[in-house]
């Protein structure tokens, strides 16, 4: 996955007002609560074919940051 | 005991922003109540009289009255002592009428038959509410498979219900689900899931995952787990005579 189709799923999972950018996180991005963070990993697990939920760091991650450092070490992210 | 109150802000996209005033009896509004909320609106026509049972604060029928602006009569109840003061505060506040009764779910409605009943009395595993903040560690008599309630609120339903009227009640997957639904079927005519929310579980429950598998395994709950933690769901059906 790239990063940017990341970004443009984490938006579209909150149904986000504001851009999300690899800053956003629970912290500054209103619609980020528990439910939301739940969407966000459902719209993960689906776009990656179910890897998404078998990775237990996920529940933790609620940054751009923690999502992309996890991905990485994952190999997920092109 | 005397009783505090306090404010409680209510805020979703779709239905608004609301603000309540809650005391130490009244339980919190929840995700289920906003799965209710969504899955009330479509089914209330002009001049029905609909019954809010288990109604808190009054979330569900004034965030309904303010969304709908139709000729709607309603009535609530809940067994908190409290009940008739704080949703009379909070209806004169949002300026909406309610008949509002103290009530142990139908008690308080005899010979009273409404076009449709919203039912937010529901119910987990005794054994999941020990282990569960929702409680406040307040026993809860709902049995192991959470279902004693609100298979209650099921038959009672019935003979409070107009010809064609219906019931709208959550079921919470932390309670025996099938054993719900089957009790439902027996009584009404149809039974219609209307929708399905998930949600993750509170931290603290899964230090108590053995227990969980457990109940699980015995068919008395149902949870996910996935992402590294313990998702459950709230699913809201609509039982029609």
């Amino acid at each position: 996955m790239k990063k940017e189709n990341i970004l443009q799923l984490i938006k579209e999972a909150l149904d986000a007002e504001n851009e999300i950018n690899d800053d956003s996180s629970e912290e500054n991005i209103p619609e980020w609560d528990s439910l939301g963070h739940l969407s966000i990993l459902t719209a993960l697990d689906e776009a990656t074919g179910g890897k998404a939920s078998a990775i237990s760091d996920l529940s933790e991650a609620t940054s751009v940051k923690k999502i992309f450092d996890i991905f990485e070490k994952e190999g997920i992210i092109e | 005991m005397k009783k505090t109150t306090k404010e409680y802000i209510f805020e979703n996209k779709d239905l608004g922003k609301y603000e309540f005033t809650l005391d130490t009896s009244t339980f919190e509004p929840t995700q289920t109540t906003v799965s209710i909320i969504h899955s009330s609106l479509p089914l209330i026509n002009c001049d029905s009289k609909i019954l809010d049972l288990g109604c808190g604060c009054g979330i569900v029928s004034i965030i309904l009255s303010k969304l709908i602006k139709k000729n709607l009569h309603f009535f609530a109840s809940d067994i908190s002592e409290s009940v008739e003061e704080i949703v009379q505060k909070n209806a004169m506040r949002h300026n909406v009428n309610i008949v509002v009764k103290r009530s142990n779910i139908f008690e308080a409605w005899s010979n009273q038959k409404f076009d449709l009943i919203i039912n937010d009395i529901s119910g987990v595993s005794d054994k999941v509410a020990e282990i569960s903040p929702w409680f406040n560690n307040i026993a809860c008599e709902t049995g192991p498979g959470g279902d004693i309630l609100v298979k209650r609120v099921i038959n009672e339903s019935t003979k409070h219900l107009k010809k064609g009227g219906k019931l709208v009640f959550p079921i919470i997957s932390f309670s025996n689900e099938d054993e719900i639904i089957d009790s439902a079927s027996k009584v009404f005519s149809s039974v219609k899931l209307l929708r399905k929310d998930f949600w993750p579980t509170p931290k603290e429950m899964h230090d108590h995952l053995p227990l969980l598998n457990t109940l699980k395994q015995s068919g008395l709950i149902s949870f996910e787990e996935k992402f590294g933690t313990i998702i459950g769901h709230t699913s809201v059906f609509e039982a029609s005579l």
